[in-house]
Formats: structure tokens, sequence, C-alpha cells
């Protein structure tokens, strides 16, 4: 029996893993993840999310100041210094004992009011928090009130921290809010296409002066390869960016769990219809996704020359990359990050699984997978995609290590890529480090690639990744002088410490 | 002459970056090496408390923070289960180590649904013998200092013993509430200060402590506190413990100026101020050393000359580095951008920068939304901003050179160095800091990349 075997774990396909496990959030799912505790809260993915929209728009929080530091430690750290995304202000009505006793609703009416004035944006957004969702403070009576005395539109979109506090939850419950942000459209336009699920990245390209490649290049490149034009990609912009979306034909989606809601509440809404195929990553994920989308707006042959010419463009590297990985497995750990939005580190999975590779996905949090109700339609549903996960107790959150996974699936270094998807990848000098084990970064925070979508998503995503696996194996077959990194994690740092086990 | 404005003073909301009590709270235990934290909330908050305890671990020791698992569940029916079991697992099997003692913090949801974390803890510890303090201090109670009080008051409370002995030193309190980003490598050297020159540091509150150390609190003479913030209750206790605390306490000690007064006025009171101004001396030789007669420093220290700067931190840090870029480096500091929890931080804040204002114009703002402290920025028309990583993209989006050295060490730098900003010493780093924001303000790169070399220009 392994390790991990006997700690509990055992594998399961994507849709086994969906039936054995119980519903979230029940005694029945703590008793088998004991100490489960989330990542974040809907206060932050909410406030973080409706952030993206920046240049008009001001996102005042409902509580204590403290929550807006969460969000401004986050936001203005690595969501911004590396991304396209601004500065973000954010007031807050800055509740205290007093006003948890007594009510803030006239310092929710005073901030508003202030915001109006100095701020001047043309939309305001009220996030509310644990505290003032507890003690039933009346937003929506607040803004009524107001009405008249502020020039804003001010709309409430609710945010208890503790209301979902696994991110596929908090996600689905904005996707009505992002929704009722929108206006009823006068026109349409037959051949304008919107794209929804963006987070983490915003609409602003290379040719305006970005540095590193966001996602915009590539969805505007499938799409107006096909001879459609780009209407909005959400979330970005402004708030008549956001507010003209369902002027468009169709809703495309870059990631489900982002996406989907979205695109289900503006059906409703407006009748915009949308298409189900996600993260066009891999020469088969562009080609269905180009492919659905053609098929709905009656491009087929405009659709079949142009994925065929792009399929050319990559038909060498595609096989190079081949040769590297064959008889390789991908080891995808999906760690804090994939709360967000494991349906990337999926995506990975599928474009190695058109190379030749056997997927294994671990680290992701059972109640994580099951709370992403999208996520799960999109990858088994959709694209009949249904890779082995790693499902066990995982108690406090806590990851198991992948040199365990290698041991239990009787895996050899020269026979994995490992990929992850945040910090504190796994790593040690003198057993598994990139100069022994092929290891390649994807995480939304740290691949940032000139050129292409730092997402991989789009053809040229696909060709830096396919360059990025050949380069990480590559670099594995090296077998010395590991890295600063690997090395500080080890307890043997040094080669002549490790040279006999080697031998 | 200075002009202060206080644009927040008429109203409660805020804009600025200040984590909940709940953080300061952990980030004072987490210096504690042999206890564990315990956190009892929504992992939002759960989040931020993970992200800055981390700033003890440079030259420190990891302190765990156990999360209970509080999902939407609990925040409904209640969470005593979920802590109860897992304070369990926190002194039992699931620690290699066992603590010496348990903190048990909370966030807003399960405190204004009422959960009993005292009667939980009370129970566990009466039962298992291990020490737990549960102190109630969500977010909405407070700012960093505020929850840095809550638990120094439970450690005066229940775990300082009383001191019959000759008092003697200081017990140096808070450290990461000075407010820079450099704090954890600071700290070191500010008591490596104080021991050369005779002053005895009883107890750091807290970093590299040890539980049972935190027994002989009451054996200092004084307590200096590393905050402006009004702390009453914790004044009050220590004074019940015989322990005074300093209110007159000189500048932090960054850059010359500052620090030859702060180590003198500290060794007059505690150690011995003849040793102190040997150790100047000493220390100032081996400066020289490095910059005497050196082309480089001649070049950047006239350079730097002159020009504007503008400054946004907590309040302790805010105003030292801004008397040194006055003092020490000739700089016209035109915005001094101040957060605090508390007015007579401020207050202390305006008394230390009014002399500046018989030679210099400059504004202070007093918790300033970013919005009005990005505006007065840009009014002054400043070269270059000193602050933390939070407000980075704000200044640097209004094309304005900035440098996070304020703040928090999380996040805000990747220095792996361990040098101090503090002191004769910490002087080489803090102006190496400066000569590349300076450096970085004047690069003309929008130039260089327009007129730049194009081969065949000249054919077209």
């Amino acid at each position: 029996m392994s390790k991990l075997e006997s700690q509990g774990y055992r594998w399961l396909s994507l849709t086994e893993a969906w039936e054995s496990l119980p519903e979230i959030d029940t005694p029945e799912f703590n008793e088998l993840c004991p100490g489960y505790e989330g990542v974040w809260c809907r206060y932050l993915w909410t406030t973080t999310y409706f952030q993206s929209f920046f240049k008009d728009v001001v996102v005042v929080t409902h509580g204590p100041l403290s929550c807006v530091a969460a969000v401004k430690n986050f936001k203005q750290t690595h969501y911004s210094l590396h991304s396209a995304l601004p500065f973000g202000h954010s007031p807050c009505t800055n509740m205290d004992e007093n006003a948890v006793i007594m009510g803030g609703g006239d310092i929710l009416a005073d901030t508003l009011k202030r915001v109006d004035r100095e701020y001047r944006p043309k939309l305001i957004i009220v996030t509310d928090t644990c505290s003032s969702n507890m003690i039933n403070d009346d937003v929506n009576a607040v803004i009524s009130d107001l009405a008249g005395e502020v020039t804003a539109k001010i709309v409430f979109t609710p945010s208890p921290g503790f209301a979902g506090i696994q991110a596929g939850k908090a996600v689905e419950a904005m996707g009505p809010q992002v929704a009722s942000l929108m206006d009823p459209p006068t026109k349409t336009d037959p051949d304008a296409v919107n794209v929804l699920g963006l987070y983490y990245d915003t609409l602003f390209l290379e040719s305006e002066g970005r540095k590193h490649g966001g996602s915009g290049e590539a969805y505007i490149h499938l799409i107006e390869g096909i001879g459609c034009k780009v209407h909005r990609i959400l979330n970005a912009g402004n708030y008549d960016y956001l507010r003209t979306a369902p002027e468009a034909r169709v809703n495309a989606i870059h990631m489900a769990m982002w996406g989907y809601p979205v695109a289900r509440a503006m059906e409703e809404n407006f009748g915009t219809p949308w298409l189900k195929r996600q993260l066009p990553m891999g020469l088969a994920g562009c080609r269905d996704w180009v492919m659905e989308l053609a098929q709905f707006m009656g491009r087929e042959a405009e659709a079949e020359k142009f994925v065929r010419a792009e399929e050319d463009k990559l038909a060498g590297l595609f096989e190079e990359t081949k040769k590297y990985v064959e008889g390789k497995a991908m080891l995808i750990e999906c760690s804090r990050n994939s709360q967000a939005k494991y349906g990337e580190m999926l995506a990975y999975g599928r474009l190695a699984e058109e190379l030749g590779m056997k997927i294994y996905l671990y680290c992701l949090h059972p109640q994580e997978f099951k709370a992403s109700h999208d996520d799960y339609i999109a990858f088994t549903e959709v694209e009949k995609f249904n890779p082995p996960l790693l499902v066990g107790p995982y108690p406090y959150h806590q990851p198991v290590n992948v040199e365990d996974v290698m041991a239990d699936l009787g895996l050899d270094e020269d026979q994995c890529v490992y990929i992850y998807d945040d910090v504190f990848p796994y790593a040690k000098s003198g057993s598994f480090d990139p100069s022994n084990v092929a290891r390649y970064t994807t995480s939304a925070q740290m691949k940032r690639v000139k050129g292409a979508s730092f997402l991989g998503v789009g053809y040229s995503g696909t060709a830096n990744t396919y360059r990025g696996l050949i380069e990480s194996v590559q670099t594995a077959k090296r077998k010395s002088k590991p890295t600063f990194y690997g090395r500080i994690w080890s307890p043997t740092p040094y080669e002549f410490q490790t040279a006999g086990r080697r031998a | 002459m200075m002009n202060v404005l206080s644009p927040q003073n008429d109203t409660q909301m805020r804009d600025h970056f200040q984590p909940g009590a709940f953080i300061g709270s952990i980030m004072l235990t987490s210096g504690i090496t042999d206890v564990v934290n315990v956190y009892h909330g929504v992992s939002g908050c759960n989040a931020m408390a993970q992200h800055f305890r981390g700033d003890l671990v440079p030259n420190g020791a990891y302190v765990p923070v156990l999360a209970t698992g509080f999902l939407e569940n609990e925040a409904i029916m209640g969470g005593g289960a979920k802590l109860e079991k897992t304070l369990r697992d926190a002194v039992g099997a699931r620690v290699k180590n066992p603590p010496k003692c348990v903190f048990v913090s909370l966030s807003d949801c399960p405190a204004v649904g009422g959960e009993d974390i005292e009667g939980v803890s009370r129970g566990v510890m009466e039962e298992l013998g291990t020490k737990i303090i549960a102190i109630e201090n969500a977010g909405f109670v407070g700012g960093v200092a505020r929850g840095a009080e809550l638990a120094l008051c439970k450690i005066l409370d229940e775990i300082v013993e009383p001191w019959e002995g000759k008092r003697e030193g200081i017990n140096i309190i808070a450290p990461f509430l000075m407010g820079s980003a450099n704090m954890p490598f600071d700290i070191d050297h500010m008591v490596e200060m104080l021991q050369a020159v005779g002053v005895k540091v009883n107890l750091v509150l807290s970093r590299n402590t040890k539980y049972d150390d935190l027994k002989r609190f009451s054996a200092a003479e004084a307590n200096l506190l590393l905050t402006y913030e009004e702390m009453t209750d914790f004044v009050r206790k220590s004074d019940a413990l015989g322990v005074r605390t300093l209110t007159d306490e000189p500048v932090l000690p960054y850059g010359i100026g500052n620090t030859e007064e702060w180590l003198l006025r500290l060794a007059e009171q505690f150690g011995d101020p003849e040793k102190a101004k040997t150790y100047l001396v000493e220390e100032m030789a081996k400066v020289r050393k490095i910059l005497y007669r050196n082309y480089n420093f001649s070049w950047m220290s006239s350079f730097v000359s002159d020009k504007y700067a503008a400054i946004c931190g907590y309040a302790p840090f805010a105003t030292a580095i801004t008397r040194y870029l006055v003092h020490d480096l000739n700089i016209r500091v035109k915005v001094v951008g101040l957060w605090s929890e508390t007015e007579a931080s401020v207050k202390k804040a305006r008394k230390i920068l009014e002399p500046l204002g018989e030679t210099m114009d400059f504004t202070v703002l007093e918790n300033p939304t970013y919005f009005q402290l990005g505006e007065a920025v840009r009014e002054a028309n400043v070269d270059f901003v000193v602050g933390s990583m939070q407000d980075k993209p704000l200044f640097k989006g209004l094309g304005i050179a900035h440098l996070n050295i304020a703040g928090f060490y999380y996040f805000n730098n990747y220095n792996f160095v361990p040098w101090p900003l503090v002191g004769v010493k910490g002087s080489l780093r803090l102006f190496s800091e400066i000569s590349k924001v300076v450096d970085e303000a004047f690069y003309e790169t929008e130039a260089w990349k327009k007129l730049n070399f194009v081969a065949g220009a000249a054919a077209e």
C-alpha cells in the first residue's frame, strides 16, 4: 500500500469523484476533509472582481477597514504589479464596534455622498461584508434614500464573506449581479462577439504598451480570424463598455467558472445566446473553440481555412513537443490558486493529453472541486475530458507531496512533467528539482511571456506552452547543478551531499 | 511652513491600508516562537493573517496559524465544535512539538454571531492543561495597533509574573508597528545597537521571544513603544506591574541624525552615554571606509540633493524618513501622508514634523484617502514617493517614481539581505534605496525609445 493510499487518498475520474463526494459544507464533507478553510471569502472575490472595471467605477465597501486591507493586500500587490490592472480606489465605511451595535446606515450614506462628490464616478458598486450583513444593514434602503442627492448610479452587490467561502459558490452568485449592471440592447451587431470570464486580467494590448500579453490579443486573433469582430472582453474598461455588452450577437467564454454565470444571466435578461467551449489552449482546444463560434455565426468555411492555416504553422512545433514529452505523465498540482480557476490547470491537462501525455490532477481540494459546478460541466459534459483526480482528506487544507504522488503512480523523474499554479511549488534538490524533473510554470501570477497570452490561450499561447514544455524537459536532462530554490528547500543542498544517492 | 490637512476628520469614511485587530494580535504572538495561533473565522481574513505572519520569518521562526475551517454553516449554526476540535489538534496529535500556549483570534463573522471563544478555550485548557488564551480581536474592533494592544493586555494579565527585584533596561514593544518594510532586520539591529551601548533589552514583544521569557516582562524599568498610537489599556496594566512606558521616546533611528538622537537619548536613560558616543564614532568610521572619497557616493549624494519627494506611511516611519530626507540628504519633502489609528499618533507626528516647517514649505495629510493623497502628490509635482507596495500602482500610475520601504515586509520588497535600514550601518542601505529611486526618477526612457538610433534611418 502506498503512503497516499494509507492516508486515505485514491484516484478517481472527475465524474467518479463528483458522484462520490458529498454536498459541500456538510458534516459528511467535514468528516472527509477535516479543517477545510477555503482560501478567500465571497467579499474578496466580489470586490476584486468588480475592481476590474476601473475607469469610472468605484467599489465602496460597507464594513471594517480591515476587509479593504485584505483586498488591497492582493489587488494592489500582485494583481496590479505584474498585470495591467491599475490601482483600485477602495473607499470604505470603516465600520467599528459602534456601527456593529447601532447600525451603519448613516456612515454608508455619508460615504456614498462623499465618493460621489470627490471621486465623481459614473457607477458606484457597494459590496457588504460579514459585519454589515449579519446586523442586517439595509443597504438598498440607504441607496434608495440617496436618490436625487448623488449623481452616480449606485448598485448593491451583496457579498458577505461567509456566504460562499468556496470560490465556485461566490463566483456563481456574481453572474446575475454583473448582468444586472448591463442595459437592454437597443441594437444587436450581427458580427459582434463578447468574451466573458476573464479574471486576473484585463483588456490592454501589447500594442498599447503592455509588456507581457494578457488574453486580449489571443481572442481578437481567433475572432477576427473568422471574420467576426470583438465587441467586449469582460471584465475590463469602464461602465459604458460593460453596460453595452448585450449589443453583441453571442457570448463566447474564456473560463467557465467566471464566464458561465454571467452568460447564463445575460441569456435570461437579454436573450443573448452563449457558447460553452472555454479556454482555447492546444490545437484541439483552439479548433473546438473557434469551430463552435463559427458554426453559430455561420462562418464554418472561413473558420476551417483559418484553423488549418494556424495548425500548419504550429505543426512542426507540435510534433517536436510530442517527441519531447513522449511517455511522460503531466502531474498537475492544484494549490490554493486553483480555488479561483482550476479550469486553467485542466486546460493545460487537455493540451498535454493531445500531446500523448497521461494526466494526473492532485491537490485540488475536494470541496473546491465540488463547489465549482461550471468547471465540471465544461470539462466533463461539454468536452468529455475526464482525467483522474486524487481525492482524499487534505487535512487543514494541507497539500500532498508530489514525490509521494510519483511513488504512488510508480513514476520516476524522467517520466514526469510537473506544473503548479501558485507560490511554494515543490522542490528539493537531490531528488526533485527543475534540473532533474521537468517543471513548467503555469500560474497566472508567475507566467509572463512576451508576445503570447500569459494564460496560454490562443495559438500564440499554445505555441509558447509547447516551447515551455520542450525547454522544461531539456532543462531536466541536466541532472546536476540544482536551482537555488531547490537547494533552499533541501536538507542536502550541495551536490557532494547527494552524489552517492544519484550514483 | 507646515500645512496640516485632516480631510477625513469629519467623516468615518477611510481609504487606506489598515489591516484589522486580529492581524495585530497574530503578528504580535507570531514572534513568540514556541506558541501556536488558532484562527477562528472566515478564510478571507485568515489569508491576510497567514501572509503577514510571515514578516517574522526572516531570521525568526515559523509560528503556525491553524484555521478552524469556519464555513457558511458555522456562520449560521455556530462554530464552537470546530474551534474545540482545532484546539485539541493544535495541542495534540497534529503538532510535532506541543506548543507552550495557544492564542485564539477571531474574525468579524463569529464575533457578531457571539461565539464564546473564551468559554471553549477555557474548557479545552482545563481538560488538556495547555495554556489557551482567547483574544476578542475582530476586524471591527480596530486596526493592527489595537489588536497588538489586546494581545499585550492578555499577556500581561495571564502570563507575566510580578517582579520584586531591581528593575533594569527596557522592553521593546510591537516592532511591526514601526511601519518599516524592513522590520525584521531593523528590530534586530536596534537591539544590537542598544546592547552595544549598555542598554539592557529585557524583552522584545515580540521577536524570537520564548514563551517563558514573557514572564519576566515586569523586570524591565520601562517600555519603549515602537508606535505613536495610544495604548491606554496596555500602559495602565503595565504601570500596575511597575513598568512605566516612555512617552517622549525619540524619533526612530533612520539616518544618521535620527540615530544619533535616538541612541544617545536611550543610552542616557538606560545605558552608558559615553559608550554610545564611542559606538557612534566607530560605526561612522566603518561607513566612511566605504563612502569617503568614493566617486559614486559623491555623485549620487550631490544628485539627490534639492530634489522633491513625498512620503506616505504609518506615522513613526513616515516622520523618521521625512526627517532623514530633509536633514541627511537635503531633499525637499513636499507632501507627507500619515496613517494612524488614534489621534495621539498623528498629534505626535505633527509635533515632530513641525520644526521642519521653519525652513521648508510642505503639507501633511492626516489619514487621507489614497485619492486625496494622489491628488496632493500630483499637484506638488514631486520627483519620487516613498511608500509601500500597496500604493505603488497609484503613484507609478501617476508617472512618479516610487520606493516601497514602508508598511509590512510581506510583498513589500524583495530584500533578502539581512541588513538594516536603521542605525549608522543601516544608512548605507537606506541611501542605496534612495539612490535607486532617484536614479529611476530621472532616467529618460521614453526619450531613449523615441530618439534611439535606427539602422538605415538616414536612407529613409
